[in-house]
Order: C-alpha cells, then structure tokens, then sequence
C-alpha cells in the first residue's frame, strides 16, 4: 500500500505542483493518476521514489514513511518504469535488465537466469538478450523496461507513461499483456498517463488531478464514469463517457431472442437467420437476396459472438450495431447458439440504469 | 643530402640527440603535460557534466584557447619565468604549461559534452531505480561519455605532440630539435626528416587511439555512432532522388 | 613596459596583420569551396563517406609545422615560400570542414527534400536552393572553429622564418621584449573575434529565418 497524507509540493519560484493531496494506493492493485499537463501528476510519482522531495505532508510505502527509509535502498523496491524506457544504451539487453541484481550484488547467475526469464515473461525472444538497445524498436525497448523494473521482484511499481512513446497498435498491445503479467505478479502499481483511454483500460484505481496538482477525484473506472464529481471530471473522462460506462456493466439476467439457425444447404427466406455449424457454433448472419435461395458459405455475413456472462454492455452495442439486422448473437461458455440481443436492450438498459446509481 | 639519407645514417640513430633519442623526449613531455591535464580535466569535466554547472563557460573558453597563439604563449612565459630559475627547468616550465593548457581544454569539453549528452531519461532511470550518484557516474555517465571523452583525449594528445615541437624554439629537446637546427645550419634534409619522423609519430598515435576507440567503447555506444540511425534512414530514400 | 616601441613599429604590426591576413583567409576560402563539392559527394555516395571524410582528417593529425616543411618537397616550392602555409591550412580546413558539410547536408530533413523533388526542382536547384541553405548554420559553425584555430596555426610559421604575426614573437625572443609578443598575441586574438564576429553577423544575414540565431 502507498498512502499520500495532506502532502504538497511547491517549487521555488512559488507555484504549486501538488496541493494537499491524499490517497491510498492500494496494494495489488493499479492506481492511475491521469490529469491535463501541469496537473502534477508526474511530480506525484516522482516524489513516491524521492526522486522529487514533497514540501509538507507525508508518503507511506507499507505504512513506512519514505523520508525516514533510506532513499537509495527504498528504490530498488520500487521498480521504476518511464516513458522512453531509459535502457543504459552502452549495456547489453541482458545487462539492461539485471541492473538492480547487480547493484544488489545478488549471484549473476541467477539473475541473469531470471533475467531470460524475465524476458519471456514481457514478450521477447531470449534471443534478445545479447542486443543492445539501439537493435530493439521503441515497443521492444518498452518491453525491455518492464523486465528490467520487475527484476528485482519488487513488491512496487512506478509507471510514468510507459506506453505513451509507442505507436497506437504496439500500445495496444502491450497494455493487454501488462494486464495478463499483473494478473500473476500482482503487484502495488502506480502509473501516470495522460490519456483517459488508458486509464479506464488499465486502473483498478483512478486518481483525477486538476491544474495545480488539486486531486478532483478518486474512484473505480465505473464510479467516476457514473458518477463523475464536478464538470472538470465529466470534461476529462471525454465525450465518449456514456459509452466507456457500457464497459463495466456487464451481461446479465437478460432474456435472449429465439431467432432461428440454419446450416449450410438449407433453404433460406428473407429474414435474416444465425448462419450455423451442425454442431450449433455461429457462423453469422445469412437471408435470400431474391425469393428462396440455399445457405451457402460465401452468402454468410461473418459475426463475432458475444459469451453470456463474459461480456459487458458495450461489446453488446458494437456487436450489434455492427450487425446487418441490429442483432448480437449470444453463445454459451461452449461457443454453442443460445439467441440473439437486440440493440434495444442497451437502450431499455440505459433507461432503467442510468436513473440509479452505479457502482459495480 | 637527400631526406632518405638523412633518414637513413647510422648517426642519426644512436646517442644523445639521435632520433629515438628524440622521440623518446618528445613522447616524455607529451605524456607528463598530458598526466596533468588529465589529473585536471576528468575530475572537473565529470563535475561539469554530472552537474550542468559551468557549461557555457567551459564550451566558451575552450573555443577561445584555440585562438590563443601557443607560440606566442610559449615565448612570453619562457621569458617571464627563466629570469627566476638557473636550470633547464626555465625552458621546461613554460614548455609544459603552454602544453597543459592547450590538452585541458579538448579534454574537459569532451568529457563533459559527453556526459550532457546522454539521454536524459537514461540517468533518470538510473536514479529512480536506486542507483547513489557515485554509481550513475561510474557506472552510467562515464561509460556512455567515453566515445566523446576519447576522442577530446585524441585531439589533446594530437595538439601536444605537435606542439611539442615548439619547445625546441626555446632550445629544449624532443623531435622539433632536427626542425629548429636543421633551419639554423640550413639543412633541409635534417628538418624534413624530423618533420617526416614527427608526422608519422603523430598519425600512429592516431592509429592507437582508433584501435583503443575499438577496444574500449562498448558496441551499444559506437555502433550508434558509426551509423547513425535517423541519418542512415534518410539516406537511401535521399539519394535516389536528390 | 615600453610602449614607444609600437609607436615606432606600428609600420610593421601593420604588414605584419595583413600577411597573417592573407595567410588565414585564402587558405579558408579556397577550404571552404573544396569541402562543399567533397562534403556532397561523401554526402550522396555514402560509400566513399569514409575515404574522403576519414583521408581528410588524416591530414590533421600531421603537426603544422611538420607540414609546412613537408610541402616544398611535395610541391617544389622554397621553404619560405607563403604558398606552403597556404596549402597547408587548405589540407586542415579540408579535413574539419568535409565532415561537418557531409553531416549536415545529411542532417537536412528528407521531407524538405522530397518536397522540393516533388515541386519539379532539379537536383542542382535541389542543392542550392533548400539543402546548402538549410546546413548553412552548421557549416558556418564549422568555419568559425576553422577560422580561429587557422589565425592560432599561421603563426607556427614563424618558426622556419615565413612572415606574418608570429614573426613578432620570434623578435621578441631574440631580442628579449616583451612588448612585441604582447602586441602579436593581442593582434592575434583580436583577429580571431573579428573574423568569428563577421562570421556570425553573416550567418544572420544569410538566414533570415532562424530567429533565434542557431550560431
């Protein structure tokens, strides 16, 4: 746990970074701090691993107030990972990541065996390991920061924009697999992006600052998406906020439509049908152009199915709307046709949800 | 007497004042004003550029010693100082401090454009993960500056060794001895082969320092550096149509 | 102190900084048009990058004075002839100068090349009228460094007996005086932030688009 208490940071010249801030990081779990330029978010990080020293108030790491620990060894407990990964350039990939073992004066067989490991984990080929940054591209190099920060299996993480230096595709990609490597580690994160998208992705936790470093808001995705504290929050949060809120409510209770599934070879009218295989797996969606015509595969028009019980609101509505009759086919955990949803269920949703409050 | 014969007399190749002789002088006093200029130049280049303080007038006053004519310099300060001392060392002095100034410069902007070159978030990252200032310098700063450390240290020692030969003019030895005696008794074969001696000691001392280039800096660095990624990509595309 | 003695020798200091004058620009100027072709070649045949720029500053590693006495023998000129002088700091502005044209000619944003490409411009037109402009405050960057340490390397001259600035440190020598070493170091350095000072208000002049001044 990272607990801030009343803590403020002002800069010579007067202006304030931080003002009076207070939150509670919890333990395994991602905390985002996300704002406009000039909220102090990175100042906030930074001051977590001293790299800037907060003016009044305090900063517990683990209920341990950070000015007393000593600030070199509390570092090298905190994995630290920032935007343009900051790999030593004159060091090899495998020498990168080991960094803080050797420091240590851990055994260098053993780190450099979980280093490779390390590697593995992130998404790399061990083959890497002999490469100097300069071979690797930005993503890679990004990967490379990651390992490095976990390789001293530290219980914290400090994130400053760590995807933010990456074209959209590769910062897709790697937010996923993070996401996959803190379901295992699970360790007490602390990231800052400027970026909403990434923040309701990524955060078990949001913490919003305003210019001035003024916290505005704390809470789940879900709660400052329903709930959003003042203007400047709903502002932030973007004009696609009732559709992110889809996100995290998910699928349940609801009655499927019976539309009827057909295989290839049979016979079809003009109503559109769930194509099917004869094991009942959906294909997609097919009817008749003209009069009576056979389901054939290169008349299918191809559907992504939604699980039931898997899925949330918004994956309905994409679906559903991307289908050709305004319908998302609906299978069991097996992949087998249960129905289909109309696009009026989020809408008869939206109607009866959005009047109560939501947290999920 | 042509310069090969010169080069090529038995006399001129054993003794007191016989070329080993003088090359050997010649690399003694190089290497002294070097020891010193470096005893001054890495500690104060590594404080420069660890801390950003003095940049300016340190890139300043490097540029402005290149305008500072050593000979002139040489001569006033023999001038200056051999009224006050018997010995050989009213020559020596002088000699070496001209050579110490003219080495510290290249050095000290070398090490410390190298170190304030390193990428920011490189020492960053050092710092955030735990790393205490003294082991950023050695472990971070001073290996990434070492290409553009070396290469000062590489113009330092080239501007000693030929200026070196300036310390002749004031009537010490080393390899400008055969270019100073050979001007006075008009013999154009001595100076010629001394000149031809000390160019070639000056392009192997470049040789060295190459291969030292090689051996010490680390493949991360020089590979960046022998081909520089964003110049290389313009290149090709560059080419076909310009 | 005597301060009569430049008085008396103002003549002298006079034909003295016009040779040393003579000596620094012609060699820089006739340095400067041989880079530019020689940077563009190594620019545009990236395979002779090495050779030319590597060959080059081999010639910079030869002591100055060690060249001025090398040269009669190459070019069959006396050992007093100016003209080995003159060669010589051709050879060293060569050396510093073909890199720095090369580099920054590379350095020159492919978009504005293309553009130019694209708008029908040949490759001569390409040249001179975006990429040479564009490197003009790297290149005259280089030649301010040329110029002040070509003005330091003529007076080495003086030495084997060739007139110029550094003839008054010679005289001061023999003679024992102060007063003429202290006038060519002054005269010297004065020349050399002259020359750098004119150097920069050219660049301004020829780049009337970089504001802040990049020199």
């Amino acid at each position: 746990m990272i607990e801030f208490k009343n803590v403020v940071k002002t800069y010579d010249n007067g202006t304030t970074a931080v003002d009076d801030l207070s939150f509670v990081a919890p333990t395994g779990k991602i905390t985002v701090l996300v704002g406009p330029s000039g909220c102090g978010k990175t100042t906030t990080l930074r001051m977590i691993n001293r790299l800037h020293k907060q003016s009044s108030g305090s900063i517990l790491l683990g209920g341990e107030d950070t000015a007393k620990l000593d600030t070199i060894a509390m570092r090298r407990t905190i994995g630290y990972v920032i935007q343009n990964a900051g790999l030593f350039p004159h060091q090899t990939i495998l020498d990168n990541v080991c960094a803080v073992p050797y420091l240590n004066k851990n055994d260098k067989r053993a780190s450099q065996e979980r280093a490779l490991d390390l590697l593995e984990i992130v998404g790399l080929d061990r083959g890497y390991a002999s490469r100097y940054p300069w071979q690797l591209s930005g993503g890679q190099q990004q990967r490379v920061g990651v390992a490095r920060a976990l390789a001293a299996d530290p219980p914290y993480m400090l994130m400053d924009e760590p995807f933010s230096a990456v074209d959209p595709i590769v910062r897709k990609q790697l937010q996923s697999e993070f996401l996959r490597i803190q379901a295992d580690l699970a360790k007490t994160i602390v990231m800052v992006t400027h970026d909403i998208d990434e923040a309701l992705k990524l955060g078990d936790q949001i913490v919003v600052l305003k210019e001035g470093g003024i916290l505005a808001q704390v809470g789940t995705p879900a709660q400052l998406l329903a709930n959003p504290a003042d203007r400047f929050v709903a502002d932030f949060l973007g004009q696609s906020r009732g559709y992110h809120a889809l996100n995290f409510r998910p699928l349940r209770d609801l009655e499927v439509e019976q539309t009827p599934q057909a295989c290839v070879g049979e016979q079809l009218s003009n109503e559109w049908v769930v194509a099917c295989t004869t094991d009942h797996r959906p294909l997609g969606w097919a009817r008749a152009e003209t009069g009576i015509q056979e389901l054939r595969e290169d008349r299918i028009r191809v559907a992504s199915p939604l699980e039931l019980g898997a899925s949330n609101y918004r994956e309905l509505l994409d679906a559903a709307l991307a289908s050709p009759c305004g319908q998302a086919i609906v299978v069991d955990a097996r992949g087998t046709y249960v129905g289909t949803l109309s696009v009026d269920v989020v809408a008869q949703h939206v109607r009866d949800a959005n009047g109560n409050e939501y947290h999920s | 007497m042509g310069i090969v014969d010169w080069l090529s007399d038995p006399a001129n190749w054993s003794g007191a004042g016989s070329i080993p002789y003088q090359i050997m002088i010649h690399l003694v006093y190089s290497l002294v004003a070097l020891a010193i200029a470096a005893a001054i130049a890495i500690p104060l280049g590594t404080y420069v550029g660890h801390t950003g303080k003095g940049e300016n007038f340190i890139m300043g006053s490097a540029n402005a010693m290149r305008a500072l004519p050593t000979l002139g310099l040489l001569i006033l300060l023999v001038l200056v100082i051999a009224p006050t001392i018997s010995s050989n060392l009213a020559f020596v002095i002088p000699s070496l401090i001209v050579l110490v100034l003219l080495a510290v410069p290249p050095i000290l902007s070398g090490l410390a454009s190298g170190i304030r070159a390193i990428d920011r978030s490189v020492i960053d990252a050092a710092r955030g993960m735990g790393f205490s200032t003294a082991q950023i310098v050695t472990r971070v700063e001073l290996p990434c500056a070492l290409p553009l450390a070396l290469s000062g240290i590489r113009g330092a020692t080239l501007q000693v060794v030929s200026t070196a030969t300036v310390a002749a003019y004031v009537s010490l030895d080393g390899l400008g001895r055969f270019i100073i005696d050979g001007r006075a008794g008009n013999d154009y074969a001595q100076m010629a082969g001394g000149s031809l001696v000390l160019a070639l000691l000056a392009i192997l001392l470049e040789t060295v320092f190459a291969f030292v280039g090689v051996v010490a800096i680390s493949p991360g660095l020089s590979r960046r550096l022998r081909e520089t990624p964003p110049v290389l990509g313009a290149l090709p595309r560059a080419k076909k149509l310009g | 102190m005597n301060l009569e003695w430049v008085g008396n020798n103002i003549e002298l200091i006079g034909e003295l900084t016009l040779a040393h004058l003579w000596l620094t620009l012609l060699p820089t100027a006739l340095g400067l048009a041989l880079s530019i072709p020689l940077g563009y070649l190594a620019f545009t045949h990236r395979r002779s990058y090495p050779a030319i720029v590597g060959g080059s500053s081999l010639f910079y590693t030869i002591p100055s004075l060690a060249l001025f006495i090398l040269l009669p023998k190459l070019l069959g000129t006396k050992v007093l002839d100016p003209m080995n002088v003159v060669v010589a700091l051709v050879f060293y502005t060569v050396a510093l100068l073909v890199r720095i044209v090369a580099d920054s000619l590379a350095s020159v944003s492919p978009d504005a090349v293309f553009a130019a490409e694209g708008m029908g411009f040949t490759r001569l037109q390409t040249f001179f009228k975006v990429q040479l402009p564009i490197a003009i405050p790297a290149i005259l960057s280089g030649l301010r460094v040329v110029v002040v340490s070509n003005i330091s390397i003529v007076t080495m001259a003086a030495v084997i007996g060739i007139t110029q600035l550094g003839t008054l440190f010679t005289m001061g020598f023999t003679r024992r005086m102060f007063v003429p070493i202290i006038v060519g170091l002054v005269v010297c350095l004065l020349l050399a932030l002259f020359l750098d000072r004119i150097l920069v208000l050219l660049g301004k002049i020829m780049t009337p688009w970089s504001q802040k001044g990049a020199l």
